[in-house]
Order: C-alpha cells, then sequence, then structure tokens
C-alpha cells in the first residue's frame, strides 16, 4: 500500500515537471501566429460549434448569445435540444424569434429522429435542432450530421467560452495541418465570476467552500495531468465541455458513441484506437490557453452525483477499450496512458481509502507504531499541498490575469484544506462511481442549475 | 504483538517526510512568490490604467486640436514613455488618412521612430517585431531600408512584419526573392503566408503568374492560385487553367476555386474536364465553377454528377444546376421526380425555392 503511494507521488512529480515544461513550449508556440492574422486570413477553417441541451432552460440562451460573439472569422452554432422537459426548446425559439426550416442532412452518424430543425435570418449562423431524447452522445450525433465546416467544436451548453477561445484552440490546425485531430482546452469554474451578455466580464471566487475547492482541482487536472500527458503525446480525454475536433476524424469512428457517460473520453480513445489499427499518422493535444467556463457543483449532494457518474464514465472506456490496454500497437496510449488510469483512478482510490481507514485502526489495535500513523497522514497532506500550489502557481503563469488579492488569498487556503476532508471524500465517491459501474447502473443524475452570477442592476 | 516500527523504516519515512515538507514549504514559497508579483501588478496597472486614459487625451489632443499643444508629451516621467508608446500602437491602428500622417509626425517629434530603428538591433524578438510594426507607418527612406535589411532577420515574425509593409508601399522588387527571404519552412504557418499572397501588388502580378508553373511546394501554389484569383489577375487565367489539369489534387481543386473567383467566362469551355476529374475534392470545386461560370454544354455532366456516391458532389452538383437558371433548374426538377438517387436533388429544390421565397 506504502509502495503503491510512493508510486503514484512519483510519477505525479515527474507530472508537474513534465507540465512546467509544456506550458513553456505552449507560450513559446503562440508567438508567430498572431491574432490578427488568424482573424484577416480568408482560408481559416470555420468551426462548427455542437451544443447540447437537455434541460438547460435557465442558462441556453445566456450561452448562446455568448457564442454569438465569438471572436472568429466563420463559426456556425447548431444547438441540439435533446427532448428536454422544460421549456428549453421554447426559450431558444422565443429568444432568437426561429422559424422553422426543411433542412435535411443525411444521418451520417446515428441518432434520434429530428421534430424539427430552426434558423432565423437575422443569425444565419445559429442552427437549432429539435429532437427526441437520445442522450447527450445522441444530441451530438444529430449536431454533426447537420454541420458544415471542417472543424467541430462541442460546447456544453451550460459553459461559456472566451472571447478567443476558437481562435486559440484553431492555431494548431493551421500550424499542422493534416495529422492533427482534436485539441482540448482548460476548463475553468465560472462560481464566483461576474457575467454580462454572456461573457466573463471580472474573474472571481466563489462564497462557498465547494465550488472554491473545485477550481485548485480542475487547475491540477488540466495544468498539470493534462499538459504531462499531451508533452508525452498520449492524450487520452478532452473535456466534453470544449474540445475541438477535425469532423471527418469523428465521422470516420462513427461518431459518438451511444449508451455511453463518458462520451467525450471514449471519443478520444476510439480515434486513438482507429488510427493506430490503420496505422495512420496522427496527434491530439492539449493547449492550455483557450478557456472554458463551466458551472460547478454548489453543494456536496451535486458534486457526488457528477463524480460517481465521471467514475462510471471512466470504468466503462476501460472495459471497452481493454483490449488496447497494454498492447503496443496502441503504443503510449496502450502502454503508458489508459494502464495509468487502472491504476490510479479506478485501483488507486480502493488502496488510498484503504489505507486511510486501516492504518489508524491498526493503531488502535496496538499494531502499528503513532509515528509510522503520523507519518502516513503527514505525507499525503504535505504532498496534497504541494500539487494543488503547485498548480495555482501554473494557473498564475497561464491563465489568470485580473485576480484581485483576495481571490488568491482564498484559493490558497482552498488548496490547503481540500486536503482534510475533500479529497477523501473525493475517494469514496469513486469508489462508489466504480460500484455502480459493476452493478450496471446507466443514468445521468440531474445537475440543478443556478444559472452564472449577474452584476446588480 | 508489538507495535510494527522497524528502525530502517524510521530512517527512510524521516527522510520522506523531510522531503514532502520541502516540497510543499517550497510550493508555498513559490506562490507567495506569485502572490507578491501579482499584486505588484495589480498597482501597477490601476496606476497604468489611468495614466493611460490622460495619455490618450493628450495625444487625440495633439492631433485633433484646433490647435498643436506641442510640447504636452514633453518631459514624462520615464515609466510613463512605454505607455505612451502602446497609446501610439493603438490609436495607429485605429485611424487613417491625414490624422494618421499627424500622429506619425508627432510620434518622430517625440523621438519614437527613431528609437525604433535602434530597437531591430535588439537581441528579443518581440521587440524587433514591436519595431518593424512601428516602423511600417513611416515612410521615410531610413525606415524603409531598415524594413528591406529586416527581411533578413533570423526570426520569421519580425521578417513577415516588414514583408507586410514593404508590400503595402510596393517596395518589394521580387516575389521569389522575397519568399528566398522568408525562407518558409513545412512547419511555419501556411495562413501567413496566404496572407502574403493576398496583399501582392499588381507590380509583382506577372511574376507571380510566372511562378505557378514552377515547381514551388503544394501548398504555396494552391494558396497563390487562390490569391491571385481573388485578386481577379485576369493574367494568370492560362497558368491557373493548366494547373487544373497538372497539379495535385489539392492544387486542382484551389485552381478551380480561383477561377471561379477570376469569373471569366472562358472557363466554360474547361469546366467539363474538371467534373469528369479523378478527385472528389476536385470535381465539387469545379460543380461550384460550374454554377458560376459554366454554360449549356455542363448541364449533362452535372446532371450525371447527381449520380455520384459521394454526398458532397451530388449536393455540389445539385446546386450547381439550381444556380445554372431556368434549364438547370428544370432538369433538376425532374431529376427529383425520379426514385433512389434523387434525395440530395429534392433536398437542394426544397430549401433554395424556400430560401428564394423569402429573398423575394
Amino acid at each position: 500500500m506504502l509502495g503503491f503511494t510512493a508510486l503514484q507521488y512519483l510519477l505525479y512529480s515527474l507530472h508537474t515537471i513534465l507540465a512546467f515544461f509544456e506550458l513553456r513550449s505552449a507560450q513559446r508556440r503562440d508567438r508567430h501566429t498572431e491574432e490578427g492574422w488568424l482573424l484577416g486570413a480568408k482560408s481559416i477553417p470555420g468551426i462548427s460549434l455542437l451544443v447540447p441541451a437537455y434541460n438547460e432552460e435557465r442558462t441556453v440562451v445566456e450561452n448562446i448569445r455568448s457564442l454569438l460573439t465569438l471572436r472568429y472569422p466563420r463559426f456556425e452554432i447548431i444547438v441540439v435540444n435533446d427532448g428536454s422537459t422544460d421549456g428549453t426548446a421554447a426559450a431558444v425559439i422565443a429568444a432568437f424569434r426561429l422559424e422553422r426550416s426543411e433542412l435535411q442532412r443525411p444521418p451520417v452518424a446515428p441518432c434520434q429522429p429530428i421534430r424539427g430543425i430552426y434558423r432565423q435570418r437575422d443569425f444565419p449562423n445559429l442552427l437549432f435542432i429539435d429532437k427526441e431524447n437520445g442522450g447527450k452522445s445522441d444530441a451530438l450525433n444529430a449536431a454533426l450530421n447537420h454541420a458544415r465546416h471542417p472543424l467541430v467544436c462541442g460546447v456544453d451548453a451550460d459553459s461559456l467560452l472566451d472571447h478567443h477561445a476558437l481562435l486559440k484552440a484553431v492555431r494548431p490546425f493551421v500550424e499542422q495541418p493534416g495529422s492533427l485531430l482534436a485539441v482540448g482546452g482548460t476548463i475553468r469554474i465560472a462560481n464566483g465570476c461576474e457575467v454580462r451578455s454572456g461573457l466573463i466580464v471580472r474573474e472571481g471566487t466563489p462564497h462557498r467552500l465547494v465550488p472554491l475547492i473545485q477550481i485548485v482541482e480542475y487547475l491540477r487536472a488540466f495544468l498539470i495531468a493534462r499538459l504531462a500527458f499531451s508533452r508525452l503525446g498520449s492524450v487520452s480525454i478532452i473535456s466534453g465541455a470544449f474540445g475541438l475536433f477535425k469532423r471527418s476524424a469523428v465521422l470516420q469512428v462513427g461518431g459518438y458513441s451511444h449508451g455511453t457517460v463518458g462520451e467525450d473520453m471514449e471519443l478520444i480513445v476510439k480515434i486513438h484506437r482507429k488510427f493506430c489499427d490503420a496505422g495512420q499518422p496522427y496527434h491530439i493535444l492539449f493547449i492550455p490557453d483557450p478557456v472554458c467556463w463551466t458551472e460547478a457543483p454548489e453543494t456536496l449532494a451535486q458534486l457526488r452525483r457528477q463524480r460517481t457518474r465521471w467514475q462510471r464514465g471512466l470504468c466503462e472506456v476501460l472495459w471497452l477499450h481493454r483490449g488496447m490496454l497494454l498492447r503496443p500497437r496502441y503504443g503510449r496510449i496502450g502502454l503508458l496512458s489508459l494502464p495509468l488510469f487502472v491504476l490510479f483512478d479506478v485501483v488507486g482510490p480502493v488502496l488510498d481509502l484503504a489505507g486511510l481507514t486501516l492504518l489508524p485502526l491498526c493503531w488502535a489495535a496496538g499494531l502499528l507504531d503513532f509515528e509510522l500513523l503520523a507519518a502516513f497522514f503527514a505525507v499525503v497532506v504535505l504532498y496534497g499541498i504541494f500539487l494543488s500550489m503547485i498548480a495555482l502557481v501554473l494557473g498564475e503563469l497561464a491563465l489568470f490575469k485580473t485576480t484581485r488579492k483576495r481571490d488568491m488569498l482564498a484559493l490558497a487556503l482552498a488548496a490547503i484544506a481540500e486536503n482534510f476532508g475533500y479529497r477523501q471524500l473525493n475517494l469514496l465517491w469513486r469508489i462508489e462511481g466504480t460500484w455502480q459501474f459493476i452493478r450496471g447502473q446507466k443514468h445521468w443524475g440531474e445537475m440543478i442549475r443556478t444559472g452564472f452570477h449577474r452584476p446588480p442592476a | 504483538m508489538s507495535a510494527w516500527s522497524p528502525d530502517f523504516d524510521l530512517v527512510l519515512l524521516d527522510g520522506v517526510i523531510r522531503l514532502c515538507c520541502w516540497l510543499a514549504a517550497g510550493s508555498v514559497g513559490l506562490w507567495l512568490g506569485c502572490f507578491v508579483v501579482r499584486t505588484r501588478h495589480l498597482r501597477r496597472d490601476a496606476r497604468d490604467a489611468a495614466a493611460e486614459e490622460s495619455l490618450i487625451q493628450l495625444v487625440l489632443a495633439e492631433i485633433t486640436g484646433p490647435a498643436r499643444a506641442t510640447g504636452a508629451l514633453t518631459g514624462l516621467p520615464a515609466w510613463q514613455q512605454p505607455l505612451l508608446r502602446r497609446v501610439f500602437e493603438n490609436t495607429l491602428n485605429q485611424i487613417k488618412g491625414a490624422d494618421q500622417t499627424k500622429l506619425v509626425d508627432l510620434m518622430r517629434r517625440e523621438g519614437f521612430l527613431q528609437a525604433a530603428l535602434q530597437e531591430l538591433g535588439s537581441s528579443d524578438p518581440a521587440v524587433r517585431q514591436a519595431a518593424a510594426g512601428f516602423l511600417s507607418y513611416d515612410e521615410t527612406p531610413a525606415a524603409l531600408a531598415a524594413l528591406q535589411h529586416a527581411l533578413q532577420d533570423r526570426d520569421l515574425g519580425v521578417q513577415l512584419t516588414a514583408a507586410r509593409a514593404l508590400l503595402q508601399r510596393d517596395q518589394i522588387a521580387s516575389l521569389s526573392g522575397l519568399l528566398a527571404d522568408l525562407d518558409f519552412l513545412p512547419h511555419d504557418p501556411p495562413l501567413v503566408l496566404s496572407d502574403i499572397f493576398a496583399r501582392l501588388p499588381a507590380s509583382l502580378h506577372p511574376e507571380a503568374v510566372q511562378l505557378l508553373g514552377t515547381a514551388l511546394p503544394d501548398e504555396w501554389k494552391r494558396m497563390l492560385a487562390i490569391a491571385l484569383g481573388r485578386n481577379q489577375v485576369h493574367a494568370a487565367f492560362a497558368a491557373l487553367a493548366a494547373l487544373t489539369r497538372t497539379g495535385s489534387e489539392r492544387v486542382r481543386a484551389a485552381a478551380w476555386v480561383a477561377l471561379r473567383e477570376l469569373g471569366d467566362p472562358q472557363v466554360g469551355e474547361l469546366v467539363g474536364d474538371g467534373l469528369r476529374d479523378s478527385s472528389a475534392t476536385v470535381r465539387q470545386a469545379a460543380c461550384q465553377c460550374a454554377a458560376a461560370l459554366g454554360g449549356p454544354d455542363v448541364l449533362p455532366p452535372l446532371l450525371a454528377l447527381l449520380a455520384e456516391a459521394n454526398w458532397g458532389v451530388r449536393f455540389a452538383a445539385a446546386n450547381a444546376l439550381y444556380d445554372h437558371g431556368r434549364e438547370g433548374r428544370q432538369l433538376l426538377a425532374d431529376h427529383s421526380q425520379q426514385a433512389g438517387d434523387a434525395d440530395v436533388g429534392r433536398q437542394v429544390l426544397r430549401e433554395r425555392e424556400r430560401e428564394d421565397t423569402r429573398g423575394s
């Protein structure tokens, strides 16, 4: 158990070093392709934004408004109402005065029947699809079928994109045309930020501890783990909230898979598998700068639902693609990325939690010295603080621009506080998610949206 | 049973705890460093924002006011000089004509253009690029000479900024010389080169047309062809027509795009070949060209393309028929009555007729 913890910490340390190097390279890479060049260029690839929405009545209109103001010369927004039971469809149709259209496209990627397609001449790059409920993957496939541009970008309806996010994300496609299939960006938490007309006008931190700690957690996940995997050329997940894909590659693997809750990771792993099997050269990147903002769960109950769902999604993907594990033909994905997920995200929580519960029990039973027990907990807490503070430093170098002093202090306190209870709860939820997967549970659970914070009138 | 605490483990553990303490303390220290720097930046940003606001007013008063308040900008403290420079940069991008000339004069009076000449020798490529950008507004022989020299800079960003400025003033003697100076590599952003081609002045068009027939890399040739089409360089017709037969798949497709942009009616005699090309991408591009410029001869091959396996080509052909006029639309309508491969025809008719009704 102690050996496993040591191995885990060794790899995390390695990730941190790699993340520093990757961040530096990413910042250097951007220099030549100025945004001005990209904006003015007539041959820049067009992007279709795929926005699945299910019961997003409160945030969907604001989200679409935000997307319409994006700084990018050629893009379209395809919003798909996935059979919502609330007023999502009515809200969008009314807000943008949409009219029914006869547009039809061949269903290349499988999806549920479409009830109606809507558009409006004043918003020529907005298309709204109303369809039967079929899940997020199904909605994304419906949007994919109607996309006109060579690049597609999955965006969650509860998320806000940075004004320049598409310009930043498209750079690698411009600079390395051909073999690049997908680019992922950083997801940040919008709770506590000030939103005006669908744009983040002031970064801030939430007052509640649960979303505050998640800010540190997201920074750690994106700026350490994903940057390190990008450096190693083994990106195996691009968040469903924001990822840019070559449409032909997504269609080549049959679009998004149905019946999985981890459709974002499944798509990436499927692409890796397909292209490795075909022996086609390709690569997938993560770049830290394009940022997408999302609303994080505010309560522990909501967070638990989200985290168990994520864990189930991960287990499903690993199970579906178990044939790739430790197979040299799948390169670093098969030999490194996926085995690490199994080791640290599926087996790891069980061992970690066993350590956290068994060691005090052993001490209570007189089987273990107190010094050893105290040392174990000290190492866990100190290393946890190290990782979180480094994530904050990376965030400071890569992302933060307008943080106030009090926000920085709040984040630092959260980075320390999360080691006392929050991380342990997360371990528990991960084990619960794995157990739900073993028992075959499939539901998504419900996320209660409060809507983005607006400034007082 | 005694508690487990062997001596060597404790020694090891002591080392591990010390290491973790150092790591945690180091990371907290790093963060504190960031915190101090950020705090300073926040203070400085607030001060700069206020100063910049007043500098903008002063600069605007200098160039647009009834009487010039000469000297208002002299004697600024050293920390305000970079702010003034930023104000100049931002204002230059926003104004044109006589006001821009006045602003350039003001910059010269304040010594910024002379400073930019010296900054071209800086070791920092970002400084050199900014200086080249600044000098691109200066019409003096010294600035032109400095920009010509900057074409040989070791940094691509500096070279491109200089090239853009010189093209704008028609100061590039030879396109092949410019391309040799820029020394583009396959990993350099192709869009940048596309931008260079789009800015070619008329004096370089004959050479650009000639280059289409040489052994340029495919990606360059493709961008050059499209740029010539968009810039309506009619002298490029023959070279573009030759490219539709001899280039690679992407180059052939680009040649058809360029010919469509060029709008020369002679293309109607050639487009049939494009519609029968072995590549679906090329056929699709040729369809769009046929829609815009093709004569009645293109109708049979367009109709034949409606039976294609490739959906994109079928869609382009159906749209081309619709755009071709009454005869094309009738053919498309007749075809859409048939079963089987008429799906795209029906779809295009439905969508386009609806759009036309709305438009009218």
